[in-house]
């Protein structure tokens, strides 16, 4: 094999949260990360994936080298950690397992809430900074619409899908579980983040009384005040509106935790000890863990949230099943077009196929009334000359390859060109 | 006196099977099983309410003359407590202690059914009755109040460890709790006053004075009115709530056990015993 297809990263079932918050890459840090991961020696394509619930670098890899070693040292570089802190967290997967866990992560069937469906549309946004920084070619291109395309199957072939339980309604319910009713009540949002945006919308839909939404951005904070019929506060005012709040939703970044447990006592005390429920969405955490010890406080980070929506997973799980035949098909699918991706076998497939097509052209007109004078040897020699010099070019070109990147469109190229690969075409009439 | 006696037996078995059911639904949250295990119950406190019934016409007070009556009385005016907010709450944990505590002190009363003779007619008063149905009432309240602050607690508990599994998974919200124990303080308060006052007068009437049976269960009595006085304080003034006032609660309701249990073990003597 020339070249390789490798997922190496950390998510919520290898790492806990403090493990995940240091590797993860804010979006627009990606683009410089990718360009630095290039210019290691065996990494050819690449891309990285950051969420709340995994970090993720995909690649395509030369052959030979230790790419897994190469991308941990990329990622304890790039985040300033020690490769030993986090090492025994990260797997790695090559070739067939590396596509299939991909695939898996697209249809959302390695997710925290299987079947929740912010995750495609994070690995889209991810994709597409890849490509922005040109750190695609052939291989992710084509490995990333396939994950796109299986996510899309899985979602309309299986019932994986079909109950809206995700993170957001977790936080829903436990807010039930806390609060008689919600009507009466007031949700903060800092931050502006998928997923607190998607719990805002879900407090809303439960009929929660008011929304108070604050970013450091005060544009963006207003922005959204008027999409949820909200209102928007300056964040340096945050502190003031809290003691409103009795649901608090935090994904702003930031290294920072951007409030403490001091602050929440006081704001308690304000509040006659009514209590407050608070939801860290942040990855790094926006809450200090610590108010948890409070009394009155309930804080659930991203993980917490994730072992209480465990409760419906059983009927998901049986359609995951389902999903997990489909991903198998399309991982052998992008198996076969992937290990065609390679310079011998493609020349040899070419040569073979030009080569029938001659043979058989040959055989008709020896067959046919016209060809009853004209000597094999002659015919053969003829043709085959033509084949030879028509073939080449495009077989030198092959063979020179260049960079890793060209060599992989190219080999492309000259599969779908020539139709190697494909279902052979019996009639024939090609020639 | 044949009547009160199938009575009771039927009443006993329902409560027995009501107890199972709260059991079996906290086990499985099949609303069906709750359901059933309602009507079961409800079937049993009015078994019971007709045996009580019987009772007092046939002996022309109210069935409280020895310990043991008393606190058969008190476990049906508990399932009456508890079958009134079920109405309007799902407190399925809180049936699961009432039914087995209505079920043994019911088994108690008519085990030792012999032994207890009626009043001796110079302590019968129309104080007596009012006396120990204000106190008894106040003290079942109290009791829910008790029941609910432990539920409040092991919900906060679940929450601050993130729990979503096990025997707790459908309680009610804490707040709907924090308030319901309020409330049960609320309604609780002044019928224990009532009671404490009406047995005062009841002694008054008896012996010529107020404070009569015993100094140190007076004592405690008072000190366990005075702490309920101090939690409603603390909640409509201080605004306390949550763990805290659960917390109290439940001191409270020891408090009141205590001064319940020496009037009835320590001076078993006493008759028609109450808390006052």
């Amino acid at each position: 094999m020339e070249r390789q297809i490798v997922v190496l990263g950390v998510n919520h079932r290898t790492a806990p949260v403090e493990v995940r918050e240091k590797l993860a890459f804010q979006k627009e840090e990606v683009p410089a990360a990718l360009l630095h991961l290039l210019e290691r020696p065996s990494v050819r394509e690449a891309a990285i994936l950051s969420t709340c619930n995994r970090v993720e670098v995909i690649a395509c890899v030369g052959a030979g080298a230790d790419a897994t070693d190469q991308i941990i040292e990329f990622l304890a570089f790039e985040r300033g950690v020690c490769a030993e802190d986090f090492r025994g967290f990260v797997y790695s997967l090559v070739g067939k397992e590396a596509i299939r866990h991909l695939f898996r992560v697209s249809s959302s069937l390695d997710s925290m809430v299987v079947g929740e469906p912010q995750i495609l549309g994070q690995i889209k946004d991810h994709y597409g900074l890849a490509n922005q920084a040109k750190a695609t070619g052939t291989v992710l291109h084509k490995l990333f619409h396939k994950a796109f395309s299986v996510a899309k199957q899985v979602r309309t072939e299986t019932g994986i899908a079909g109950k809206a339980v995700s993170v957001s309604s977790a936080a829903v319910d436990l807010a039930r579980k806390i609060f008689e009713k919600l009507d009466d009540k007031t949700a903060m949002l800092v931050g502006a983040g998928e997923m607190s945006e998607l719990a805002a919308r879900h407090l809303i839909g439960h009929g929660i009384g008011s929304l108070i939404v604050t970013n450091r951005t005060f544009d963006r904070a207003v922005e959204m005040a008027r999409d949820f019929h909200g209102t928007a506060v300056p964040f340096e005012e945050m502190q003031r509106y809290l003691r409103l709040a009795d649901v608090v939703i935090g994904s702003a970044g930031g290294a920072d935790y951007l409030i403490t447990r001091d602050q929440v006592q006081k704001i308690l005390r304000e509040r006659k000890q009514r209590p407050m429920f608070l939801i860290d969405m942040g990855v790094p955490r926006n809450f200090d863990p610590e108010i948890n010890e409070l009394d009155n406080v309930y804080l659930y980070d991203i993980d917490d949230l994730g072992s209480v929506v465990e409760e419906n997973r059983d009927e998901r799980e049986r359609e995951a099943l389902r999903a997990e035949a489909i991903i198998q098909r399309e991982v052998d699918e992008f198996w076969q077009w992937f290990s065609g991706l390679e310079v011998v076998p493609t020349i040899v497939a070419l040569r073979q196929k030009v080569e029938e097509i001659r043979q058989r052209e040959v055989e008709k007109v020896l067959n046919s009334s016209k060809g009853n004078n004209v000597p094999r040897e002659v015919l053969d020699g003829v043709t085959s000359a033509i084949v030879n010099k028509i073939l080449h070019e495009p077989i030198t070109k092959l063979k020179q390859g260049g960079d890793p990147q060209t060599e992989a469109l190219y080999l492309e190229a000259a599969r779908k060109l020539f139709g190697i690969g494909e279902k052979e075409r019996e009639d024939g009439s090609a020639g | 006196m044949e009547a009160s006696i199938l009575l009771n037996r039927l009443a006993l078995v329902f409560y027995l099977a009501s107890t199972v059911g709260f059991c079996f639904y906290l086990w499985t949250l099949r609303g069906l099983v709750l359901n059933s295990t309602l009507v079961l119950l409800l079937v049993a406190f009015l078994l019971q309410g007709a045996e009580l019934g019987f009772r007092t016409a046939s002996t022309g007070t109210i069935p409280a003359a020895s310990s043991f009556e008393s606190m058969a009385l008190f476990g049906w005016l508990l399932v009456g407590t508890f079958l009134l907010i079920q109405v309007r709450y799902s407190l399925a944990a809180v049936g699961a202690v009432v039914s087995p505590v209505a079920f043994s002190f019911a088994l108690t009363a008519a085990a030792v059914d012999g032994a207890s003779g009626s009043l001796p007619r110079q302590m019968a008063s129309a104080w007596l009755p009012v006396h120990v149905t204000l106190a008894l009432l106040g003290i079942a309240i109290f009791f829910v109040a008790g029941c609910i602050s432990i539920l409040y607690l092991i919900e906060v508990k679940r929450l601050k460890n993130k729990r979503s599994r096990g025997l707790f998974r459908s309680l009610p919200p804490l707040e709907t709790l924090d308030s319901l124990n309020y409330r049960a303080l609320l309604w609780g308060f002044p019928l224990l006053t009532l009671g404490m006052v009406t047995g005062a007068l009841w002694g008054r009437e008896l012996w010529g004075q107020l404070w009569s049976r015993g100094l140190s269960r007076e004592i405690l009595a008072l000190v366990t009115w005075v702490l309920y006085a101090l939690i409603l304080e603390a909640r409509m003034v201080a605004g306390w709530r949550g763990r805290r006032t659960a917390r109290l609660t439940l001191v409270g309701l020891i408090f009141l056990a205590a001064s319940y249990l020496l009037g009835h073990l320590i001076f078993p003597g006493t008759p028609g015993a109450t808390i006052e």
